[in-house]
């Protein structure tokens, strides 16, 4: 593959760089240029892009070696044709994607996304993950970020039932009693979570705050779809474990010696 | 000095009788003779042009002396009463015999949407926060505000008293709409998005109606033996139909095609509105009223075809704000007129959608209450469209340009400021470059 010149576009590569692209390990970009504040308004009207409806939504730029381009045009990297798989596990608030990368050697078959809001940490995992595939020809192909506010448009990307795993690690506390509606759990989203995950799905909550870590216990316990799965049963799910210290926020809390706290739930029907 | 508009006309189910409302008030007009039964503030003395001074079955009513403007307003399906409410958050159930208020009851935030369940033992309310209320009827004279936690921010461990939502959407919510069965509620929302869900078990999703591409504004269950199917306008100059239960779309209707005019601009924000639906079971009409648009679409709905086609259009002096069908099938429609003429403020079209002025005359003549200035009636369709010319939403919208390029997205366009400072980014290029590399050489030759 030719090498570009580094005036392409305006970046920057030190020399070493346009030698690495022959030898077998690609950087992974640093996290430090990828800072960014940990709020964001999930109600206003980000520039987002989505599709009109999951039938639209064209997955071969997240999946080049699972979905095939939907205008027909091959494009590099990507098959021709859909591996027929759907995503089943979805990481709500993905953040530096260490859950992913973690959970993507453990269930190698399976196509997990991450959700991000922030733009430029969002940036961050989708380089990482293309830098992890190219030094890992044929793995990380199942995993993949887009930018998304998922509070408003998941039925936009997902079908009913679709999901099997549905990720909330670390979320966003809002403290203040008039942003709690803001937070990541509420009664009126479960049902929208619920729609996504099928029946026997589990949702997988964790923080190192209480308050949220009660808030989201008991509205998940009030929710009529959702029961809680006892500590023991969870001791034979590979992903807990992942769940715990995979993430960045979750080696965060080890290093300051927090508590975190979790909580698994299964998605069940009351439809008679 | 102008007249109040009619904001919006509704019809009783069982009688021939419309509501108008205007402003903060209401007014009851028999549809065959023409003449007003109720009103909620006095008649004024005005030039009778020879027709007999109107008497009123009922006084005014002192419950409206704020100035809240009614928006929405609905009927229980067996007539006996009228459930309206006003952006002052408060709703008000009326007799409609007597025309009576008999009680009032203080929503948690102001209501879209309202609707009663088949046997008229509850309402149901759709906010502006995106939550939908399922309430009982039965409302004392005096009634408490409710209380929830968004409304009683000091006190603590509030949050599990009050009513709480049957369902809720994360943006506004626009409209809601039951199956005549009640089994299904279906809610549309700012976002796009139409739902659903079981009633009254509202955390059941069914399906989602995924297709219109701005803010869907009204949403109607079509009538027909299968009903099966549903009607939508939104902000995006289409109106679809949709069979429910599979949310699959089965009919585009172009508006714009429709009414002749020539298609959106490309980066256009704002595009042909849909105001409200009106339903003629008899004739399977639909009037379609389209915001700042005086001409009314008449739509002829077959329910064995699934294909709702263009009738007729009707052509209106001023801006319409409703149009409503009584149970003769004749068309009420009301509208502001147009700057600097006196048209009449409610038009009534027969069967054959011929101008009939019989009908209205008592209430053109008497009906409203003369203001200083007529208010802005479409401060709520604009509250819907997204503001993106915000300074936050434009730097976003460069940065996400600026994202799209740096993962190696082919199709992401350069930033023209881009190109001037090739050299001041922050960020170092590293693996994402090697993959797109291929794609970006022709992006820097524009």
């Amino acid at each position: 593959m030719e090498n570009p010149t580094p005036s392409t576009a305006g970046e920057k590569r030190p020399a070493e760089n346009a030698a690495e692209e022959t030898s077998t390990e690609v950087r992974l970009p640093q996290k430090k240029y990828f800072r960014q504040r940990a709020h964001a308004n999930v109600f206003s009207d980000h520039h987002l892009d989505y599709p009109v409806s999951p039938a639209h939504m064209d997955w071969s730029k997240n999946f080049p070696a699972h979905f095939a381009p939907k205008n027909g045009e091959p494009a590099e990297g990507a098959v021709a044709k859909d591996s027929g798989k759907k995503i089943e596990f979805a990481d709500i608030g993905c953040g530096y994607g260490g859950l992913l990368v973690a959970l993507s050697t453990v269930y190698p078959d399976t196509l997990m996304l991450g959700m991000e809001i922030r733009v430029k940490v969002e940036e961050y995992v989708n380089q990482k993950i293309l830098a992890l595939r190219q030094n890992h020809p044929g793995s990380y192909d199942n995993v993949s970020i887009l930018r998304m506010n998922a509070m408003k448009f998941l039925p936009n990307f997902f079908e009913k039932h679709q999901l099997s795993k549905l990720f909330f690690l670390f979320p966003d506390p809002h403290f203040k009693k008039r942003k709690h509606k803001a937070r990541i759990i509420t009664p009126t989203l479960l049902s929208e979570y619920a729609y996504v995950l099928r029946p026997g799905g589990i949702i997988y909550t964790i923080s190192d705050v209480k308050d949220l870590h009660l808030w989201m216990v008991k509205h998940l316990d009030a929710h009529p779809l959702f029961v809680k799965i006892p500590d023991e049963e969870l001791l034979d799910d590979p992903a807990v474990e992942h769940v715990r210290t995979a993430t960045e926020e979750g080696q965060k809390v080890e290093r300051n010696k927090g508590d975190k706290y979790l909580a698994c739930y299964r998605r069940i029907t009351d439809e008679d | 000095m102008p007249l109040l508009p009619f904001s919006h006309i509704i019809r009783h189910p069982t009688k021939d009788v419309v509501v108008l409302s205007f402003g903060e008030h209401l007014q009851a007009v028999d549809t065959k003779s023409g003449t007003i039964l109720a009103s909620t503030v006095a008649l004024e003395e005005r030039e009778s042009n020879g027709l007999q001074a109107q008497p009123l079955t009922n006084t005014p009513d002192a419950a409206q002396e704020n100035k809240a403007r009614v928006q929405v307003l609905a009927f229980s399906p067996d007539g006996a009463f009228l459930a309206t409410a006003a952006d002052d958050k408060v709703m008000k159930i009326w007799d409609t015999e007597s025309w009576k208020c008999l009680g009032t009851r203080t929503l948690v935030r102001r209501s879209n949407a309202l609707e009663f369940n088949k046997d008229g033992s509850h309402v149901i309310t759709a906010d502006k926060f995106g939550d939908v209320y399922n309430m009982v009827r039965d409302i004392p004279d005096v009634v408490a505000p409710v209380k929830t936690a968004e409304t009683s921010e000091d006190a603590e461990g509030d949050e599990d008293e009050g009513e709480q939502p049957i369902l809720g959407h994360v943006s506004m919510a626009t409209d809601l709409a039951l199956t005549k069965d009640n089994k299904y509620i279906i809610t549309s929302d700012r976002d796009e998005h139409i739902r659903v869900s079981q009633y009254p078990k509202g955390h059941n999703i069914e399906t989602y109606c995924l297709g219109h591409t701005s803010f869907v504004t009204t949403i109607k269950v079509l009538p027909g033996a299968s009903q099966k199917y549903l009607i939508s306008g939104a902000g995006d100059a289409t109106i679809r139909i949709w069979e429910i239960l599979k949310g699959q779309e089965v009919q585009t209707f172009n508006i714009r095609e429709a009414l002749g005019m020539p298609p959106a601009e490309a980066d256009a924000e704002d595009d042909v509105t849909v105001f409200s639906f009106s339903i003629c079971e008899r004739k399977n009409h639909i009037a379609v009223v389209v915001e700042k648009e005086s001409r009314i679409l008449i739509l002829h709905w077959d329910e064995a075809a699934a294909k709702a086609e263009l009738f007729k259009i009707v052509e209106l002096e001023g801006t319409p704000l409703s149009a409503e069908y009584d149970r003769s099938g004749n068309l009420w429609t009301s509208a502001i007129p147009a700057e600097g003429q006196t048209s009449n403020a409610v038009s009534v079209y027969d069967n054959e959608y011929v101008q009939q002025d019989d009908l209205a005359k008592y209430v053109n003549t008497f009906g409203s209450k003369t203001v200083e200035v007529i208010p802005d009636h479409f401060v709520y369709t604009e509250e819907l469209r997204k503001h993106t010319t915000d300074w936050r939403e434009l730097k976003k919208a460069r940065e996400e340009k600026e994202a799209a390029r740096l993962a190696g997205d082919p199709d992401a366009p350069l930033s023209k400021k881009r190109r001037k400072n090739k050299n001041s980014r922050k960020i170092p290029d590293v693996a994402a470059a090697d993959s797109s590399s291929a794609a970006t050489p022709e992006q820097v030759q524009e």
